[in-house]
């Protein structure tokens, strides 16, 4: 309980004034002087780059290549990382990989975003039937590891990088719909949705304003999770051959072709691996940070 | 206790029944019938009086709703349906292929749940300490690593290049064939136990009964081991069951890496061939396998936890 005299020295606050900017680099630098956040940032903020400027970073064309004579080429000289079975450059392939992989982390994502948040809203706000629908719905969908469901939704719709978004998208949601149907629910008794409520507020103005708000710190860590578990779900099904289909130069399916070349060529499954390696180590170490930084009690 | 019990084992009646209802739907939209789908256009044609004949024989124009309580009745019976391409019962296909991924997922987990423990004991009793640092990098490596390529990494270097363990196979069992496949599919799973372990040691060393229990002159391993590892395992059973579905998923991957034949490989050869009958039967036995291990959890988390029983 606050005491009346704390109540009123933050409600002189006037609303209205600009952030101290003091405090405002305060925050940052308090997030990213806990290391993991700091790594995880820095990693994530090179991805973006690596993705954005891939058509000035990478030596060569990522889909051509002289087959004849360069093929199997061990790593040195024109070709940093070595050539794959066709000859072309996997250093190239790689730097334009990551623009799959973050497109699969953002898209997939975006989905269970979306339809977690909208059916965990709807769940906890108005609860009764479409909670009962909604709740056990989700508890269906914990019954299946995410990959099999994927697999299940692949075998319907075929391989492809499209399939995946859907596939791992509708696998995705139930995580963060129960999370925001549980916060739904404690925020809603809350005495000032009460207030808002009897001054006459719809129950959209009060989900919007008061609602979601208090979702937006569980979702973002959640997500910035998801999506690290996205793109390691999308090189596993991409490696069994069902997501991105060649020439794509998914990291996951790069592997998969290297796999057979293992004994002489190992530069064609480690170096896609460390890839892949590297941006969910990124994204978890990013999570990480965040939940540690918005809820200090974990 | 039993009330809880019955309870809990009700509770998972309509999550099994949702599951062979979406499995069942899944494969049922898929286009064309079960009969043109086993065919390649491009090699054998089927007259449409055979086709009719077939779907007629298989009950396949029965009504949808007909066609899934069939098929939840059977399965339910432990009949699964019939694989034309393998011209087998689906039942038989999974039994056979059965003991080799048992033996890979619980040899993984029981490697993953050793060494999870053993670092979040350690990490939590000397927080902040060198130990601790190494735990839990080592753990944050586990969470991030594609088991997949994790697996190949362990091949390139036991196989390839010391060439002390076959490359793959499952060897009826051997040991040797064991090793690789269970310790790269069980690294993940270890990572995830070690920092639930720790975060959980570490509160309840944190609270006051722990204090008392030092303070009236009990020893640090009675404390440990008698007053705060059985409280701080609650937490990390329910994460050790809801990761059941994570040591499934990875078990596809480590029998493709390792040529492992079980049923990993089988689902995700009939996903590629298409095999639908497969597909759905290997499906509701995993899943129905998952919501197994969630009940037992949830039992063992009663019987842990007290307070959870008599809610």
């Amino acid at each position: 309980m606050k005491t009346p005299s704390q109540l009123q020295s933050r409600d002189m606050v006037d609303p209205r004034a600009p952030i101290p900017e003091l405090k405002r680099r305060g925050n940052v630098a308090r997030f990213l002087s806990s290391w993991s956040a700091g790594i995880g940032a820095a990693i994530v903020i090179a991805l973006v780059l690596v993705a954005i400027f891939a058509p000035l970073l990478a030596p060569h064309n990522p889909y051509e290549a002289d087959a004849l004579t360069d093929a199997f080429r061990a790593p040195g000289g024109s070709f940093p990382l070595g050539t794959d079975v066709l000859g072309r450059c996997i250093l190239s392939r790689i730097i334009y990989g990551t623009r799959i992989s973050l497109t699969v982390g953002l898209v997939v994502q975006g989905i269970s975003v979306l339809l977690g948040v909208t059916l965990g809203v709807v769940a906890g706000y108005w609860e009764g039937f479409v909670d009962d629908v909604v709740s056990n719905l989700t508890n269906i969908m914990f019954g299946f590891p995410h990959l099999l469901f994927a697999l299940a939704v692949v075998t319907v719709l075929g391989p492809g990088l499209y399939n995946i978004f859907i596939a791992l998208g509708l696998a995705g949601w139930p995580m963060i719909a129960r999370l925001v149907r549980g916060q739904t629910l404690s925020v809603k008794r809350k005495e000032y949705v009460e207030a808002a409520r009897a001054a006459g507020c719809t129950d959209f103005f009060v989900i919007v304003r008061h609602i979601l708000p208090q979702c937006l710190s569980p979702v973002l860590v959640m997500a910035t999770m998801g999506m690290a578990a996205a793109i390691l779900a999308e090189a596993g099904l991409s490696f069994l051959g069902l997501g991105a289909q060649p020439p794509a130069p998914s990291w996951g399916s790069m592997i998969a072709r290297g796999r057979d070349y293992i004994w002489d060529s190992p530069w064609m499954t480690t170096f896609p691996g460390v890839a892949i390696f590297v941006t969910v180590l990124g994204f978890n170490l990013l999570g990480d940070g965040l939940r540690d930084f918005l809820d200090p009690r974990l | 206790m039993w009330r809880y019990i019955v309870k809990r084992v009700l509770q998972s009646v309509p999550v099994f029944v949702g599951i062979t209802l979406i499995a069942f739907i899944l494969m049922d939209i898929v286009p064309g019938s079960a009969v043109t789908m086993m065919m390649d256009p491009r090699t054998a044609q089927m007259s449409p009086e055979v086709e009719a004949r077939l779907i007629a024989h298989y009950g396949l124009d029965d009504p949808m709703p007909i066609r899934y309580g069939k098929f939840l009745l059977n399965a339910v019976r432990g009949d699964l349906g019939f694989s034309l391409r393998f011209n087998q019962p689906v039942t038989r296909i999974v039994m056979e292929r059965l003991p080799p991924t048992a033996l890979l997922a619980t040899s993984a987990g029981i490697f993953a749940t050793l060494l999870g423990l053993a670092f979040g004991i350690m990490a939590s009793l000397h927080r902040g300490k060198l130990i601790d640092a190494i735990s839990m990098i080592g753990a944050m490596v586990g969470a991030s690593m594609p088991v997949f390529w994790f697996g190949l990494l362990l091949m390139l270097f036991f196989s390839v290049r010391l060439g002390w363990l076959p490359p793959s196979g499952w060897g009826s069992g051997d040991v040797r064939y064991l090793l690789m496949p269970a310790t790269a599919l069980g690294y993940g799973f270890a990572a995830v136990i070690a920092r639930v372990t720790r975060s959980s040691m570490l509160e309840v060393l944190g609270m006051d009964y722990i204090v008392t229990a030092r303070s009236k002159g009990l020893g640090g391993r009675v404390v440990i081991y008698k007053h705060a590892l059985k409280n701080a395992m609650i937490p990390v059973v329910t994460v050790i069951g809801g990761q059941v579905g994570r040591l499934l998923s990875g078990a596809v991957l480590t029998e493709t890496v390792f040529a492992w034949p079980g049923l990993g490989r089988l689902l995700v050869d009939s996903v590629l061939m298409r095999d639908l009958p497969t597909v759905q039967g290997c499906l509701v036995f995993i899943a129905a396998v998952f919501v197994a291990v969630n009940l037992v959890t949830d039992l063992m988390y009663a019987y842990l936890d007290p307070r959870v029983r008599f809610q």
